[in-house]
């Protein structure tokens, strides 16, 4: 007798469901530009389509940095993506010109990968490649980045590494301040001392780095705010009353209805009632 | 097989093929819109939101009733969606491209929110039309909220976009029951301290002995609970919180607060702390037995059925006390305890400001919109000052815009922007994967419990607290790990971004966020390692 095809309703479900799925992807497939839909973090689809722009054109460097990039923030986040955003950046590393925004990005991202995106992650490795991007170009923003990654390994080194003095760590951060010249780059050295020296208790040290940090200007909401209510404070400490009431003013006028509002008003307050009372060194 | 089991087979089959095929049809040709639908020639504007409190439904329905007659060619439909659905409603309808034009963002997180919302950034630059005529007539749509923003902005560190503004803002407050407080402390006048709030217990307790009933002083729930904790705990530690400020901002925020106990430099044998914990059992005795057991309806009926002198419930509950309760409700701000309170005074600075309040009412406009122009209009619309003006009045909450009094009502329930720094909660909200949070919760029956006590309680929590700090330390530095891997990302898109149409100080922005989140990060490390 030959085989009879018996069609259960459950099969006819599953197999209804299994047409369901690419029936609602093709209905979710609207095209966008890839770089677009990466910067709305839809990162899937931007990896397809770049993925076929690099097939197109293999040598475009600016492509292969699209995609790497896309690789490493698509979800989940595989190891083998992160393998293969690395090759992809190796390779716009050794296209020419050496100086190119995409060489030196794909550069500190490659040492970017080595220290917080591979598992585990290789801070040596990180380290050589900042190095030897801000030794070659030194002075180019993106290249200056890598002085920031370099005193922050200086300063927060992994558990196995033997920690340096204050005095060792603060003259690193002085030599890589020295090798810089990228204005945001020289703020976030002066930002980490002044942090650094505040958890040491070392205020009137912090003070000077944390006003020239400040002095930059910070583009992330809120941080020149809570910038200014820092230095306020810590020269309020210090007695440095011109400035403590400079950069209390300047907090009140950018976050008026901040909650710690009326506490800093009472410190303007106590302060000015002082320089009238008491006229320091430091009054203008 | 028999026949009528075949017959019944091939029913199913059919309804299976009948309703595939429909659901094939409405997946394949659904449209996003893009002309006039709906009746005749009028343009659909859809509106989804949780609010459902009351007034909220009334003053949405008031203020479309107003936009539709002067665009009579606008249609607009409101589906309010219930808080407890809501969360789920909201993602399936962003995810499958269905959300209305104008949606709620109401736990959102910074990339649902990027991905699905128009930036709003360039538009709030320039003032609001419907503001003609107004106090604030001419000002940029941005500025006409109370706070600018920022604490929207705040939520998308990475991108640094405002996808949304708010139309109300939040905060905690004592409504009493005027006729109920007059019978059991034999005075008009309200509790203005925390002392004075005390002594509503044994009013209370003689009131009840003498007349046989069962009164609460306050009628408590355990979310509702958790508020009035973070409000009150937070007045034993405002002195520490400047002195320990790591950054000298007069902050601490729960990560740098985990620091401190994991580096042995604070802990529940901190008089402060502890003062904090014997706050926490004070006050519970004041609440409705139980009180951690039961939810926000329980609390508000055990008000309204006047089987408590008073409840702390958010200015969000106020109408339905008006519109619900046979008595008449009076407003003050939680009781603080002052400087001189023989058992909290201590270590209070004074009264701590509250604030600009929470934002509530996030409303933005979603990409897909057919009418995107017509959405942001109606959401400009709808935080207008004329506008938000009536929705106050009708829904009896604190408006988000600039210049907009409290209801007429009740200015008690007006921000208090004047105060002290507030201090730290000492329960670890919001911190981490919320390991000491639940650990603190699971064990304070030992600290509010008939036999519990202080140091009950700090013997129990301290046995496991290290580790619940060190696992949630982990989890905070592993979030900042995955949003650093998703700046990076970000970074090389950018600059590979065709044309080079990205703003350089954009580029900026980003290194900056990248580099905040790293220090954090790198900071914490040590401490997320067992």
């Amino acid at each position: 007798m030959p085989p009879t095809l018996v069609v259960r309703p459950r099969t006819l479900v599953a197999f209804a469901l299994a047409c369901a799925c690419p029936l609602a992807s093709a209905a979710g497939d609207v095209p966008v530009d890839p770089w677009e839909g990466a910067l709305r973090f839809e990162f899937g689809p931007a990896v397809k389509e770049l993925a076929r722009l690099h097939d197109r054109s293999p040598d475009d460097p600016r492509v292969a940095l699209g995609l790497a990039s896309a690789l490493l923030g698509v979800q989940p986040r595989t190891q083998a993506n992160i393998l293969e955003a690395r090759s992809l950046l190796e390779r716009v590393v050794a296209t020419p010109p050496a100086d190119s925004t995409f060489t030196l990005a794909a550069r500190l991202l490659l040492g970017r990968i080595a220290e917080d995106h591979l598992i585990p992650s290789r801070p040596d490795e990180a380290k050589e490649l900042y190095e030897a991007l801000l030794r070659d170009h030194a002075g180019h923003p993106l290249a200056d980045q890598a002085a920031v990654h370099l005193a922050l390994l200086a300063a927060y080194p992994p558990a196995d590494v033997p920690r340096p003095s204050s005095a060792e760590l603060h003259a690193r951060i002085d030599e890589l301040r020295a090798t810089v010249r990228t204005p945001e780059v020289l703020r976030e050295l002066h930002a980490l001392q002044g942090t650094l020296l505040i958890a040491e208790n070392n205020l009137a040290a912090a003070l000077p780095h944390l006003r020239a940090a400040r002095a930059v200007g910070y583009r992330q909401p809120n941080r020149e705010s809570e910038a200014d209510l820092s230095i306020a404070n810590i020269a309020r400490e210090l007695g440095e009353r011109s400035v403590a009431l400079e950069h209390y003013r300047a907090f009140l006028a950018a976050r008026p209805r901040d909650a710690r509002g009326t506490t800093v008003r009472r410190y303007v307050k106590e302060l000015e009632s002082a320089d009238a009372s008491n006229p320091g060194p430091d009054r203008p | 097989m028999s026949k009528p089991s075949a017959r019944k087979g091939l029913f199913g089959l059919v309804l299976v093929v009948v309703f595939f095929g429909l659901s094939a049809w409405h997946v394949l040709f659904r449209t996003d819109g893009g002309g006039p639908d709906g009746e005749g020639d009028r343009i659909t504007i859809r509106i989804g939101h949780w609010l459902m409190h009351a007034g909220m439904r009334e003053s949405f329905d008031e203020a479309i009733r107003e936009y539709e007659r002067l665009h009579p060619d606008v249609r607009i439909e409101q589906i309010p969606v219930p808080l407890r659905t809501w969360s789920a409603w909201v993602r399936t309808q962003l995810t499958g491209g269905t959300a209305p034009d104008i949606t709620g963002q109401l736990g959102l997180d910074e990339a649902m929110l990027s991905r699905h919302f128009l930036p709003l950034d360039r538009r709030l630059d320039e003032p609001n039309p419907h503001n003609q005529g107004g106090p604030l007539e001419g000002v940029p749509w941005r500025d006409t909220f109370t706070d600018g923003l920022a604490s929207l902005r705040a939520l998308n560190p990475n991108s640094g976009e405002i996808f949304g503004v708010y139309l109300q803002l939040n905060s905690l407050r004592l409504f009493y029951n005027k006729r109920l407080l007059r019978l059991v402390t034999g005075s008009d006048r309200p509790p203005s301290t925390y002392a004075e709030l005390r002594a509503l217990r044994a009013q209370t307790d003689h009131y009840n002995a003498a007349h046989g009933t069962a009164l609460a002083p306050i009628a408590g729930c355990g979310p509702y609970a958790q508020y009035l904790f973070q409000r009150l705990l937070a007045s034993q530690t405002q002195k520490l919180t400047i002195e320990l400020s790591p950054t000298r901002n007069l902050q601490l925020p729960p990560v740098d607060l985990a620091t401190l106990v994991l580096e042995g430099r604070l802990g529940y044998h901190t008089p402060e702390l502890r003062s904090a914990l014997a706050l926490q059992r004070d006050l519970s005795s004041l609440m409705t037995p139980g009180f951690t057991q039961l939810q926000r309806d329980d609390a508000l009926f055990t008000y309204l059925q006047q089987n408590a002198v008073a409840i702390v419930a958010g200015t969000w509950d106020y109408a339905v006390f008006v519109r619900d309760g046979d008595f008449e409700t009076g407003i003050v701000p939680i009781p603080y305890p002052d400087r001189d309170d023989p058992d909290f005074g201590q270590h209070v600075l004074g009264v701590a400001a509250e604030g600009a309040g929470g934002p509530e009412a996030m409303l933005g406009v979603v990409r897909n919109s057919p009418h995107p122009e017509i959405a942001l209009d109606f959401l400009r619309f709808l935080s207008s000052h004329r506008i938000a003006t009536r929705f106050t009045e009708l829904s009896k909450r604190i408006s988000g815009i600039a210049e907009v009094a409290p209801p007429g009502d009740a200015p008690g329930l007006a921000p208090q922007l004047h105060g002290e720094v507030p201090g730290f909660g000492v329960d670890f909200q919001n911190f981490g994967a919320g390991h000491a949070y639940t650990l603190f919760q699971r064990r304070l029956h030992t600290l509010i419990g008939p036999r519990g006590g202080v140091d009950a309680f700090v013997e129990e929590i301290n046995k496991d607290l290290p580790e619940a700090l060190r696992r949630d330390m982990a989890a905070h530095a592993a979030r900042a790990r995955r949003d650093i891997q998703g700046l990076d990302a970000r970074l090389g898109i950018m600059l590979s971004h065709p044309g080079n149409s990205i703003d350089p100080d954009e580029i900026e922005r980003l290194h900056e966020a990248r580099i905040l989140r790293h220090t954090d990060r790198l900071r914490r490390r040590d401490h997320a390692e067992p």
